[in-house]
């Protein structure tokens, strides 16, 4: 079955096995107290919210830009990351049970927003740890795992949604 | 009897009327997307197609510049347009900047 599919109405419909949605939500979650608390610094910081100038001479505007963009940024990668959270999450504890899910238009970019994030975090907490990123718990999902399961499912997406567009 | 009006100096060129940045053209600032090892290749053609209304094959075109040749220039205008596409690139998790056109 696949991940995602098109509804009759043109809604999105998401099949993921249970267990895939409660490991989603742990890794949203996570990366959700990471991008919206004081302690985001260094790499993830910089490769979330990056510069909008790269020119010194004007560090004025981009503290300006900065100013303006910053919050609703945040704000937007997190209300994201809770509507994704909201519309997915399942106590059901038969893991490779599926059950459908329809998103709204709005939860549908909620997703791809939230899967895009949570692999650039995840992907810069990686390249921090260099060649360490083993753990020390051999039943944790190694990181690399888990950016290649959610590069698959933003694939998936992706490819959905560039079919919706006119073609050339 | 003349009216007792402040005298207005009429402005002889545009950048006189409108003021230098402005009178130097909407196409002043440009923005550069910048590769990355992260964000998938259809990722970008998709966010280029969903922000700027661009055809495939231009979304295609310029994705591939961004990989091929580490940046591409997606949009320009003004300043303030071109900080608001920054912003919503970045909202789109893609690293982007702006500059003046002749930087």
């Amino acid at each position: 079955m696949q991940p995602f599919a098109r509804g009759a109405d043109g809604t999105l419909v998401v099949a993921l096995p249970n267990a895939h949605r409660q490991l989603l939500d742990l890794v949203l979650t996570d990366v959700r107290r990471l991008i919206d608390g004081p302690e985001l610094a260094g790499r993830v910081r910089d490769r979330l919210y990056p510069s909008a100038y790269l020119d010194p001479t004007e560090d004025t505007a981009e503290q300006d830009w900065q100013n303006l963009v910053h919050h609703d940024l945040v704000q937007g990668k997190v209300a994201a990351i809770d509507g994704v959270r909201a519309a997915l999450r399942t106590d059901d504890t038969d893991a490779e049970a599926i059950t459908p899910v329809v998103l709204e238009s709005e939860q549908e970019e909620q997703l791809l927003g939230a899967l895009n994030d949570v692999r650039l975090v995840l992907a810069e907490l990686v390249a921090g740890a260099g060649d360490t990123g083993a753990t020390a718990d051999p039943h944790a999902i190694d990181p690399s795992d888990l950016l290649e399961w959610l590069g698959a499912l933003e694939s998936e997406l992706i490819e959905l949604k560039l079919g919706d567009f006119a073609p050339d | 009897m003349t009216p007792d009006v402040e005298e207005i100096a009429v402005p002889d060129t545009v950048e006189e009327l409108l003021g230098e940045e402005f009178a130097a053209g909407e196409r002043a600032w440009i923005v550069i997307v910048w590769d990355d090892p992260v964000n998938l290749m259809r990722y970008v053609v998709y966010v280029f197609q969903k922000l700027f209304g661009y055809s495939r094959e231009k979304a295609t075109k310029l994705m591939l510049q961004v990989h091929n040749d580490g940046k591409a220039v997606v949009s320009s205008g003004s300043r303030e347009k071109c900080e608001g596409d920054v912003a919503r690139l970045h909202a789109h998790g893609l690293w982007a900047t702006l500059q003046r056109e002749d930087q």
